[in-house]
């Protein structure tokens, strides 16, 4: 008997991607031309051995009773057919439905066993899944055991991508001698095997053994890749949530072992994630706030976790934006929580979520610097002033006549204490404004007057360097703006003062108040040094002096300009400069004048 | 006139007080001193200087418990004080202007001088 043996050469191409439907291609040549006649379309497959077994009044023409055994068959056959779609839809567990569908299988073609057949990971071996009819045992072999590829009828089902069947395994030579005790002992002869096609791939096979001999007809084999075609699908999408799945565990227990606290909102506002980090941070337990809103608050001893997360929930942030929060009660810690929208696939928003980092630690850190300076700073303040005051005296003559000489170098030594205490102030108003207690009172001030004030404490600095400061009122009377006014002079006059220590002798420091329709300017103009390209980004920064700077007026803390900026950004205003080291600098600070952009006296917190 | 303005000076550091002083008598001015104000406030009662110059950072009593003690007293609440300390954040500041003080002076900030024109124009005001 001619065998085809072309197994492992690439069998796919005749089957079409993830249907295929029989034609068979019978082996025997004897047989061929009857089966052909028969097939009606589709997909190919192998049958090894196809003996033509008389079947009752399946060929002698139309009789009555053929015709309604026929019509008997086909309603069967559908009805298991609808069945295992069922199976499809109302299972998710693998197991459950392939057993189901070996089990309705079975029963629709009458067969002994059904199986299925699952691929080792290097998809060399198969072995069986899921079965009905069998005793557990040949599956439990099967699986220590797995059959090679290209072997037997499954295994040559599976490296081409066809079916394969024969009659009678028995007496079919393909089948390994050393097999058939074992055949014989599950009792079987007839066989056909499919695999389970999915985008053109192999996924698993489907074996029908038959307790007799069989001779397979076309209608089996057509039933057999609808099955073959509704198992693939169920196990590919059983392996797609598997997959899923496991990238959900992954995230899952990334998001459990994270070292940042994450609450994960639904657009209702409802916690629906809370993991292991935040319920430390919060000395709550996860199932006391899942479901929960955290924005109304509660009462009890859950009432100070809740408040926290309740001012988390409603602090307002833009996307992608973080602040600061420190929490409420006894375990305080300084958090940094990052607001992040959560989309789905098709970009629409269905959540929230906070990621908060626990900066305590740095907070900490950043407190006892700033203390230190702060003490260090007080300390310095008293032999500074003690110097100061002698100085004076001596110079004030009262305590004796003083030759040019001496008063020379009493003013050059009162002109550098001068320096040290100005250091110091700045380093005092650096240190409260990162303690949070630089202490603001917003008002409605008049800001004309405000300048003019600092302009005459700085008319003796800019006289001694030869710079002539000039003021341009506004040409109508600015509006009152919510300022702080003790702190907003300083801002202006660390301002002006750099204008005025970095011009060129003879030069002008020019000071403007423009109005506008929606914000008040203060621009000052000088003709200095200018500030390089490369330094811009730096000149906000804290103990920043640029080179060029330095070289021009070796003292100077770098503060004003990092204290300026800090007291403007408290009153929501803005300061930004354009500079040209040829033509000098101008630096502009604006105030909104819409009252809803005013800055809140809210500090009372930010005290003590 | 500033001849018989009396000033009591509260002030802990030596070399300061001393400087201080100095610069008060040589202007004319009666001069009591404590270097702290547990003692000041024993003292206080028989003094009854014209004004009070009153540092902030003080052994055991600070200055600001010692300002709300004698604001709180009907006899000596009438005497204007001149806190002169180098404490000097906005919050210390409005702190003692709320407690009571008259004018509230950061020793580094100030020359001798501007003190005297200070205290001159706060006891000028009070003795009218």
């Amino acid at each position: 008997m001619p065998i085809k043996e072309e197994v492992s050469s690439s069998p796919s191409k005749k089957v079409k991607p993830g249907a295929h439907t029989a034609v068979l291609e019978y082996q025997d040549k004897e047989q061929q031309r009857q089966i052909l006649k028969e097939s009606l379309g589709g997909a190919r497959g192998y049958v090894t051995t196809n003996y033509s077994l008389a079947k009752r009044g399946r060929k002698t023409g139309a009789s009555s009773s053929s015709i309604e055994k026929d019509y008997k068959e086909q309603r069967r056959i559908v009805q298991a057919l609808e069945k295992t779609s069922r199976h499809l839809a109302t299972e998710t567990d693998i197991d459950t439905i392939l057993k189901s569908i070996a089990e309705t299988t079975a029963k629709a073609l009458g067969a002994k066993y059904v199986n299925f057949w699952d691929l080792t990971p290097d998809r060399k071996r198969a072995f069986v899944m899921a079965h009905y009819g069998m005793q557990d045992q040949y599956m439990e072999h099967s699986q220590k055991d797995p059959i090679p590829i290209g072997m037997a009828w499954i295994g040559r089902a599976l490296s081409t991508g066809q079916a394969w069947a024969t009659s009678d395994v028995q007496t079919d030579p393909l089948l390994p001698r050393s097999w058939l005790p074992a055949v014989k002992k599950q009792a079987y002869h007839g066989l056909l095997c499919m695999p389970l096609m999915k985008r053109d791939q192999v996924i698993g096979g489907m074996c029908i053994y038959f307790k007799d001999r069989h001779q397979h007809q076309l209608f089996e084999f057509e039933i057999a890749t609808i099955v073959a075609n509704q198992a693939a699908t169920a196990l590919e999408n059983s392996r797609i949530i598997r997959d899923l799945e496991a990238e959900r565990n992954k995230t899952l227990s990334i998001i459990q072992s994270l070292n940042d606290g994450l609450i994960m909102y639904d657009l209702e506002g409802r916690v629906i994630m809370f993991n292991p980090k935040a319920e430390e941070l919060f000395w709550i337990k996860r199932e006391d706030v899942l479901g929960k809103t955290v924005s109304a608050g509660v009462s009890g001893d859950q009432a100070v976790p809740f408040e926290n997360l309740g001012n988390i929930y409603n602090l307002t942030q833009t996307d992608y934006s973080t602040k600061e929060y420190t929490t409420v009660g006894p375990h305080k810690v300084v958090l940094k929580a990052t607001f992040i929208p959560v989309r789905d696939e098709r970009k629409l928003k269905i959540g929230s979520m906070h990621i908060l980092r626990d900066i305590t630690p740095e907070k900490e850190v950043e407190l006892l610097k700033s203390s230190f300076i702060s003490t260090a700073s007080h300390q310095l303040r008293t032999p500074l002033t003690g110097i100061k005051w002698s100085l004076q005296s001596l110079s004030s003559g009262t305590l004796g006549p003083l030759n040019d000489e001496q008063r020379q170098l009493l003013e050059g030594t009162s002109a550098v204490n001068e320096h040290l205490i100005q250091l110091v102030n700045d380093l005092l108003d650096a240190s409260r404004i990162e303690e949070g207690r630089f202490g603001y009172t917003f008002k409605p001030e008049d800001i004309t007057p405000i300048v003019t004030q600092v302009l005459d404490t700085l008319k003796f600095n800019a006289q001694k360097q030869k710079i002539s400061l000039e003021f341009v009122p506004p040409a109508e009377l600015p509006p009152q703006v919510i300022l702080d006014r003790e702190h907003i002079a300083l801002a202006i006059q660390n301002v002006i003062d750099n204008a005025i220590k970095y011009s060129r002798p003879g030069s002008v420091v020019r000071v403007a108040l423009y109005v506008g329709k929606t914000l008040l300017s203060l621009i000052v103009q000088d003709h200095g040094i200018g500030i390089a390209k490369e330094d811009h980004k730096f000149i906000f920064s804290k103990f920043f002096r640029a080179p060029n700077a330095i070289e021009h007026q070796t003292e100077g803390s770098g503060l004003g300009l990092y204290i300026a900026k800090n007291i403007v950004d408290k009153h929501n205003g803005l300061i930004y400069f354009e500079s040209d080291p040829r033509t000098g600098t101008t630096f502009t600070i604006q105030f909104s004048l819409d009252p809803k952009k005013a800055p809140q006296s809210s500090s009372q917190a930010e005290g003590a | 006139m500033t001849g018989s303005v009396h000033v009591l000076l509260i002030e802990d550091d030596p070399f300061l007080s001393e400087l201080a002083s100095k610069k008060f008598i040589a202007a004319g001015f009666r001069l009591s001193y404590f270097n702290n104000a547990e003692d000041a406030l024993v003292g206080l009662p028989g003094l009854a200087p014209d004004i009070i110059l009153l540092d902030i950072l003080l052994p055991r009593l600070n200055g600001f418990d010692f300002l709300q003690t004698i604001k709180g007293d009907e006899k000596l609440k009438k005497i204007p004080v001149v806190i002169l300390s180098n404490l000097g954040s906005q919050l210390e500041i409005d702190r003692g202007m709320k407690l009571g003080a008259e004018t509230y002076l950061v020793k580094a900030n100030v020359t001798l001088d501007e003190i005297v024109v200070k205290v001159k124009e706060v006891a000028a005001k009070h003795l009218k």
